[in-house]
């Protein structure tokens, strides 16, 4: 519920506002249009396609975790990848 | 079901209306997962950290729930900065849906480059009222906001909803009275928002979807403490009613008695018009509130009644509506048991306010598919939804 997900930036394609996103090992193109100056390396907050913000690789990792934790990364991946259907 | 969850709609077509129309809402129940064990002290950062879209909502209803069952009192400063930090995300949300989905629901572009702008300044704003991050830690040392700063971050934002969404003060907006003022205004102005609302119009969409769901009312908390501790507490969060009845949750059922909204009910109906009007309103409204509490600080802490020892519960009208938190403690002050109550199962019910407006839906199937979008995104599932239409 009321969930957006960390995801790392590997390319970008600024003439599009356009990026592509990895969890794992899956892809993702998601807009960048809504934040500024977002570089290859930086991890974003993601939800219904949009980079929402900039989030440090910690705050990630942290976030991630938590979803570890509870041993429902499995599903989490399984989101980006519907996403990216 | 991935992590986030989706909202599925079927709908089944016949003789030019909906002949049954199916919601399922599958969201998974995440909290008690996520949150037990956990030291009282860290849940709200908790909960704000993984459910992020509507974080300080959530945070806001983790902390004072956790605050009653820990008996640890908010300060006053506290809850204003709380509550200015929801008003500020729940205007977020709603200019979500306005930039980037209501233009596509009437063939337009998105607004990126508006919607770029209310992110930064809704960052600015958690900035300049949170810049030490203690509004929601247990006990946290919540300053006063600097008056001035915030007040030109306000200033922005409103001249932002008057140039690029009402094409007027806020004010001005949320005093209209009249539907012919109102009604003349969407016809007249050439701008994304107005127009949206004569489309309507102009497709005699209205009245599309009228239902005569009744709004959520107060929580009793001895009702809402039997039900969320016995056998059925999670079946009733994945699909909540009050003694077999559903409610819904929305921006509607908040700006119900606004004399705009009475008088296009009274010609139309709980239908698409009075919908997408009431989040408008609802905008404006909680413009005017937090251009308010700038002025005169909120002077009390919104607690959900009293609760049976080492019980807390916290509840926040959040964008999409009502949002319930309730925390059982035990002995070392560690989560016990922790549940979530959010609007969107009430509002995307199977048998909900969605269910019974979808099943009003006249016309043919292109037609029905787009009022059926319409009338989805006016109650905002917060979740991806797939809509699929099929005939009988």
């Amino acid at each position: 519920m009321c969930l957006a997900i960390p995801a790392r930036i590997v390319a970008i394609d600024e003439a599009a506002d356009m990026a592509t996103v990895t969890l794992g090992n899956v892809k993702k193109d998601i807009s960048i249009a809504l934040i500024e100056d977002v570089k290859v390396d930086e991890y974003v907050l993601l939800h219904v396609g949009y980079a929402l913000h900039k989030i440090s690789e910690e705050e990630a990792a942290r976030t991630l975790e938590m979803f570890d934790e509870v041993e429902l990364m499995e599903e989490f991946t399984g989101e980006i990848t519907e996403v990216t259907s | 079901m991935g992590l986030e969850g989706n909202v599925s709609i079927s709908l089944l077509l016949a003789n030019q209306g909906v002949q049954q129309a199916a919601v399922k809402s599958q969201r998974p129940l995440l909290a008690q997962a996520l949150l037990a064990g956990v030291n009282a002290k860290q849940a709200p950062q908790k909960v704000g950290m993984v459910f992020n879209l509507c974080a300080k909502s959530q945070a806001s209803a983790s902390v004072f729930a956790i605050e009653q069952a820990s008996g640890t009192a908010s300060t006053k400063e506290a809850c204003a900065v709380r509550a200015q930090l929801v008003r500020m995300e729940l205007i977020r949300e709603h200019l979500w849906r306005i930039c980037l989905d209501w233009p596509k629901l009437r063939g337009a572009q998105a607004d990126n480059a508006l919607m770029k702008q209310v992110l930064l300044l809704d960052k600015e704003w958690e900035a300049c009222l949170d810049a030490d991050k203690q509004a929601f830690i247990l006990g946290g040392d919540v300053k006063p906001p600097l008056k001035a700063k915030a007040s030109s971050i306000a200033m922005k934002l409103g001249t932002l909803l008057k140039e690029h969404i009402f094409y007027m003060p806020p004010k001005a907006f949320y005093a209209c009275k009249g539907a012919e003022e109102y009604l003349l205004w969407a016809q007249y102005t050439q701008m994304n928002v107005p127009q949206l609302i004569q489309s309507l119009v102009v497709n005699g969409w209205q009245a599309s979807g009228q239902t005569d769901t009744a709004a959520l009312p107060y929580f009793q908390v001895s009702w809402l403490q039997e039900i969320l501790s016995s056998d059925n507490a999670e079946s009733f969060m994945k699909q909540p009613s009050i003694e077999g009845e559903t409610f819904e949750s929305t921006p509607y059922a908040r700006q119900a008695s606004h004399p705009l909204i009475v008088e296009l009910e009274q010609k139309y109906g709980v239908g698409l018009l009075v919908r997408f009007t009431a989040v408008l309103l609802e905008l404006a409204k909680t413009y005017l509130d937090l251009e308010k509490a700038l002025m005169q600080s909120e002077s009390k802490c919104d607690v959900v009644g009293s609760a049976p020892d080492k019980t807390g519960f916290g509840a926040v009208e959040a964008a999409r509506g009502r949002l319930l938190h309730r925390v059982v403690l035990d002995d070392e002050n560690k989560v016990e048991t922790y549940q979530i109550v959010a609007p969107t199962e009430w509002n995307f019910h199977p048998d909900g306010v969605l269910k019974r407006a979808l099943e009003k839906l006249q016309g043919d199937t292109e037609s029905i598919e787009q009022q059926a979008k319409l009338l989805i995104h006016a109650m905002d599932p917060c979740v991806a939804f797939e809509l699929e239409v099929s005939h009988a």
